[in-house]
């Protein structure tokens, strides 16, 4: 009887107590910082892109103009230039072996002068690869969107360097930036509350 | 009487033990928990920064492409501007240094672009 009035305190005891008189968990906590440690791939090789020569070709003449000659006054002399050297004048009218271009025919047109160039290159064949003015404009515009393109990726790419930590100059940023964004302390006052009057200590 | 007494003294120090252990326990307890506030708040700051490492290069990215976009605007907005068949037809000559300067800078922006890398460290892959 009394075994059964003691276990039923206890159970009474343990019950309204709510347990406190259980043994206290104790709290473990770990926390362990992870590095990041995201290294960047090796930049692409850049392209190496070779020149091309365009050929604007209309039925335009040349200008073939006469080569330049000593200029004379009206006694004949040479008129000189302030440092000494001889004045020079291009008359208008020359004979054609006095023009810069002598072997250019009497009205030879820009696309003469094509034709010739191409002949020359392909062993007197005219053969050619040719583009209308508005398609060179669409293959502008076609480059200008790929050059916007490119300019985007490589936006991108630093973008993403920016945010792993490998802009020195961009830590350098953020760091300012939060300083500049910290609390301001507020000045503390020389009255102090004696201790007594419930003033704390510093 | 004597018997009370002693029972009550050594009720009172087993109750004093149990105390103290609980306090050792509450004070252990005590010092990981201000371990782990200063570790929270330095997960907060690190968050800070991160946010603000996150909206600097954000805006860094939007100045990058609305660059690029002006930039090719300003390119078309020349293109539309100019009647070339009619030049090209006039001033063939004109027209054809103008083409093969344009196009020579272009190349020019292609390489410088795809040259240009990045601020990070890594090595050139040129090999």
């Amino acid at each position: 009887m009394k075994l059964q009035n003691l276990a039923l305190a206890s159970l009474l005891i343990a019950i309204t107590s709510g347990c406190s008189l259980l043994p206290t968990q104790q709290i473990e906590i770990a926390s362990r910082p992870i590095e990041r440690n995201i290294v960047p791939p090796p930049p692409v090789r850049p392209v190496a892109l070779n020149d091309i020569q365009l050929y604007v070709v209309s039925e335009a003449k040349l200008v073939n103009r006469c080569n330049q000659i000593p200029k004379v006054d009206a006694d004949g002399k040479p008129v000189l230039k302030q440092d000494g050297t001889q004045q020079t004048t291009r008359p208008k009218v020359c004979d054609q072996k006095d023009r810069e271009h002598p072997d250019w025919p009497e009205g030879y047109t820009k696309k003469d002068q094509f034709e010739d160039i191409i002949r020359d290159m392909n062993k007197g064949d005219l053969v050619f690869v040719a583009m209308t003015i508005s398609d060179y404009k669409i293959l502008t515009e076609n480059n200008q969107d790929l050059v916007r393109w490119i300019r985007a990726v490589k936006a991108q790419e630093q973008y993403w360097l920016d945010i792993t930590g490998n802009n020195p100059e961009l830590e350098k940023n953020v760091k300012q930036s939060l300083e500049s964004k910290e609390p301001v302390e507020e000045k503390k006052s020389g009255f102090k509350l004696p201790k007594i009057l419930g003033g704390k200590d510093e | 009487m004597n018997q009370l007494f002693i029972g009550i003294i050594l009720v009172l120090g087993l109750g004093g033990y149990y105390l103290y252990s609980e306090n050792v326990t509450l004070k252990e307890n005590n010092a990981k928990l201000v371990i782990a506030v200063e570790e929270q708040k330095q997960v907060i700051a690190t968050m800070k920064e991160d946010m603000e490492r996150n909206a600097l290069s954000r805006d860094n990215l939007q100045r990058e492409l609305n660059s690029a976009e002006a930039e090719k605007s300003r390119y078309l907005g020349i293109l539309s501007r100019h009647n070339f068949e009619k030049l090209a037809t006039v001033k063939p000559g004109l027209m054809e240094n103008r083409f093969n300067n344009g196009t020579k800078e272009l190349f020019e922006v292609i390489e410088n672009e795809t040259a240009k890398s990045g601020t990070s460290k890594s090595t050139d892959s040129d090999n």
